[in-house]
């Protein structure tokens, strides 16, 4: 899953000078080095599991492997989800009214 | 409304079940991911594509390499990720796929699936009869569970949020789900509320346990008639004053806020939290289901054909899917969330601890109760001539009882047996007998069967040790000589025993470590405390009879863990409050004798139901059940057999903890209902 250096941007921050970017795949051997210039970021994958990445690269790194920094693109379908049931309800409870007034 | 036939409700019923499983059909929108085999090289492939690959796509590329996969839901997984592939693990041979089930969207699948099975066995649908105001009010309290049980839905889902906040998506969904379903069941009950009671066989075969929640759809039910019949003011004023008291003292009990009950396989009808909020939730919740089967006990139309009938298809149902998930683990994940196990079916034919098969059911002896009970019924139907014998009857009757021999439960064979043995007796000598012949045939009968027993247990055993048997098992997994081995422990326990040095052991040496139940036991044993001439000592009478119901070792644990205060033992701590029993006094359990050698580290329960009902009801609620059962053997009845029954279940009740699930707990309702429905107007026998 690759995104657009403007997405990663817009999570990470600009990138800094003097960082390099290669490619660490999924090897769990590797380990990122904090930047202390850097704020750490709380990202997010789709299944609400959370980081907290401390250097450009990292976040870097996750964000370009489909985490994000907003919850709130978890909750789309949560939304729908509530907004069918809502509907529903409503449909349910004025066409049973409507047959109760119709004895 | 326009009746619909049953055939037409059925294609929509598939029509409807399709629909709520589609997100399990496709892959996500921009999904570029193939399914591939599992196996170790798609360890790594799985763990990276989450998300994506639905659990159909899965299936498509691995039906003929299922052996050892098994699927697992993950409730926690977002909607995003609904009915997708969240993850693939390996345990040793076996690979383990997840597959995203949140628990608000199965929620809503499950509860409209089985709403739409009630209706499609409805005789008539008024829409014009829902009671919307009962449901908003029921949808309140069972959304409140998720305030007072919030431990146990915070680890479920993954946008759990108490906020009481307009914003907070989590309750309002939930909100408005249950809102749907009650909806829908007023629907159902509204229209068919005299003859609900005649389907409850099937409640074995959809257990209705909500997918990561602590409740269950029958629960809704009874609740929702329970405050129907509230509504109605004619309520049964005596039970609900005597309830309202139990109410008080259950407020004062031991709360315990550090202590959590992960339900296990109780889940839906068990108090996972030991708070005050949540004790108040079951303490409502119970009331208005006894007050369900109080209104149904006064309301419904009993067809003895129809619920015989509907026993064997149930009891039928229940192996057949219990066989089929047993061979397959894809069919054992599909009845967990189609039937709403509140555990999955065994997925081996092999029999767990040596000899029991549970098949479908959480537990062998509630279904091995249930068979039985199903088979009993009809047997008893068809020599009272009110159903006719036939082939179909008879091999109606053969999975059943396949299935009761699986389950190895040796009480429901020999109560089975006993109540087989005076039906038949009833029905071909009584009439051919005098009074006083009968008498003497029947004290012929008992004498040589009490006789039997005893000649065999006091063979085996001698007196001295049937009698210190629970106290002395009881002390050997109680908090004694904690710093020694298993041997020691055992070592030292048995001097203190056959020095006949108990009261010193427990009483005075080991001061303020044993339970209070154990405590109260040692000192009824104690002869200077309590010694009547000729008559056994109350706690030798209790090991006796747990040695000849096999219950020694399970009862003597029991009585090492439940530890009550004096308001406790009295009044119990509260309708499905397990809590105090469970984590009140942590002991050291060790597997010993008949202790199954998993039993220390697994869920241990009091293994009777009448223990059970001890700790939830205490000393008083417990002679209050006692007398109630007697005044029903004691009830003219135009029909006995309903006794026999009742006899059947409370003989095996004694030594299993069925009444712990919903089912069970209405099966011995139903009897209730069945002899009071049969009770002459006016006597006692």
């Amino acid at each position: 899953m690759e995104k657009d250096n403007s997405e990663i941007e817009i999570v990470c921050g600009n990138k800094p000078d003097g960082v390099e970017i290669i490619d660490v795949g999924n090897n769990p051997d590797y380990v990122f080095k904090n930047d202390i210039d850097f704020d750490s970021i709380n990202l997010y994958d789709i299944e609400g599991n959370v980081i907290s990445v401390n250097s450009w690269f990292e976040c870097f790194h996750y964000v370009n492997g489909g985490w994000f920094n907003n919850l709130n693109n978890l909750s789309n379908f949560e939304s729908y989800f509530l907004y069918f049931l809502i509907s529903l309800s409503v449909g349910l409870t004025v066409t049973f009214k409507v047959n109760k007034n119709k004895k | 409304m326009r009746s619909i036939s049953r055939s037409k409700k059925f294609i929509i019923l598939v029509f409807i079940l399709l629909l709520l499983f589609s997100p399990f059909l496709v892959d996500s929108e921009d999904n570029i991911y193939p399914a591939l085999e599992v196996g170790d090289a798609s360890v790594g492939y799985y763990q990276s594509t989450t998300c994506n690959i639905s659990f159909f796509s899965v299936l498509r590329e691995n039906y003929r390499n299922l052996q050892n996969v098994e699927f697992r839901e993950n409730n926690y997984a977002s909607f995003d990720c609904l009915g997708k592939v969240t993850g693939l693990d390996k345990y040793s041979d076996l690979y383990i796929v997840s597959i995203g089930s949140n628990s608000i969207y199965t929620l809503f699948f499950q509860g409209i699936f089985w709403c739409c099975i009630l209706i499609i066995f409805s005789n008539k649908l008024n829409l014009g009869k829902v009671r919307s105001g009962l449901v908003f009010v029921l949808t309140i309290f069972f959304t409140s569970q998720h305030l007072t049980e919030e431990r146990f839905y915070s680890r479920i889902n993954q946008y759990y949020s108490s906020n009481l906040e307009i914003g907070n998506k989590y309750l309002l969904s939930i909100f408005f789900s249950y809102y749907i379903i009650l909806l829908l069941i007023s629907l159902v009950i509204e229209n068919n509320e005299k003859n609900i009671l005649n389907k409850f066989p099937f409640m074995f075969l959809v257990v209705g346990t909500f997918n990561g929640f602590n409740l269950n759809f029958y629960s809704l039910v009874f609740s929702y008639i329970g405050l129907k019949y509230l509504s109605t003011r004619r309520v049964n004023n005596l039970f609900n004053l005597i309830y309202l008291l139990f109410s008080i003292f259950w407020i004062f009990t031991t709360k315990d806020l550090n202590s959590f009950f992960d339900t296990d396989k109780l889940r839906g009808f068990v108090n996972s939290s030991n708070n005050i909020q949540s004790l108040i939730y079951w303490i409502i919740l119970y009331f208005l289901i006894f007050n369900c089967f109080i209104y149904l006990s006064k309301i419904t139309e009993l067809n003895y054909k129809q619920i015989c009938r509907n026993f064997l298809i149930s009891g039928n149902l229940v192996i057949v899917f219990g066989m089929l998930g047993s061979m397959s683990k894809l069919v054992n994940f599909i009845n967990f969330i189609i039937f709403g196990q509140n555990k999955k079916g065994i997925n081996t034919f092999e029999s767990i601890a040596g000899n029991t098969w549970r098949g479908f059911s959480a537990s062998a002896e509630s279904v091995a109760e249930f068979l039985g009970f199903g088979i009993l019924f009809c047997f008893i139907l068809i020599l009272n001539k009110k159903i006719q014998l036939d082939l179909k009857l008879v091999a109606f009757m053969l999975l059943p009882l396949y299935g009761l021999l699986r389950a190895n439960n040796f009480a429901v064979f020999l109560s089975m047996g006993l109540v087989g043995f005076y039906f038949l007796y009833h029905k071909f000598f009584r009439s051919k007998l005098n009074p006083l012949n009968k008498k003497i045939y029947l004290l012929v009968t008992m004498t040589t069967m009490i006789s039997i027993i005893l000649y065999t247990i006091f063979n085996s055993f001698d007196y001295d040790y049937i009698s210190k048997l629970l106290i002395y098992e009881s002390a050997l997994q109680s908090n004694f000589f904690s710093d020694m081995e298993v041997y020691g422990k055992w070592l030292y326990t048995t001097n203190y025993f056959e020095n006949n040095e108990i009261y010193s052991l427990i009483i005075l040496e080991n001061f303020g470590n044993p339970s209070t139940s154990l405590v109260f036991l040692t000192q009824v044993f104690h002869q200077e405390n309590f010694n009547i001439p000729f008559i056994p000592n109350i706690v030798t009478v209790l090991s006796f009879l747990a040695l000849l119901v096999n219950r020694s070792g399970l009862w003597a644990i029991f009585i090492a863990k439940y530890n009550p205060n004096l308001l406790e033992t009295f009044f119990g701590n509260g309708p499905s409050q397990l809590n105090n029993y469970l984590y009140k006094l942590k002991v050291n359990l060790f597997a010993y004798k008949e202790v199954p050698e998993s039993l220390p580290s697994s869920l241990f329960l009091p293994h009777s139901s009448f223990l059970d009902i001890l700790v939830f009801y205490g000393v008083v609620g417990f002679v209050i059940f006692i007398f109630w059962n007697f005044y029903l053997f004691r009830l003219k009845s135009i029909e006995n057999s309903t006794k026999a029954l009742l006899f059947f279940l409370l003989i095996n009740l004694a030594k299993s903890d069925s009444i712990l699930y919903i089912n069970s707990f209405t099966l011995l309702i139903f009897v209730y209902i069945l002899i009071l429905q049969n009770k002459e107007k006016i006597g006692y026998v």
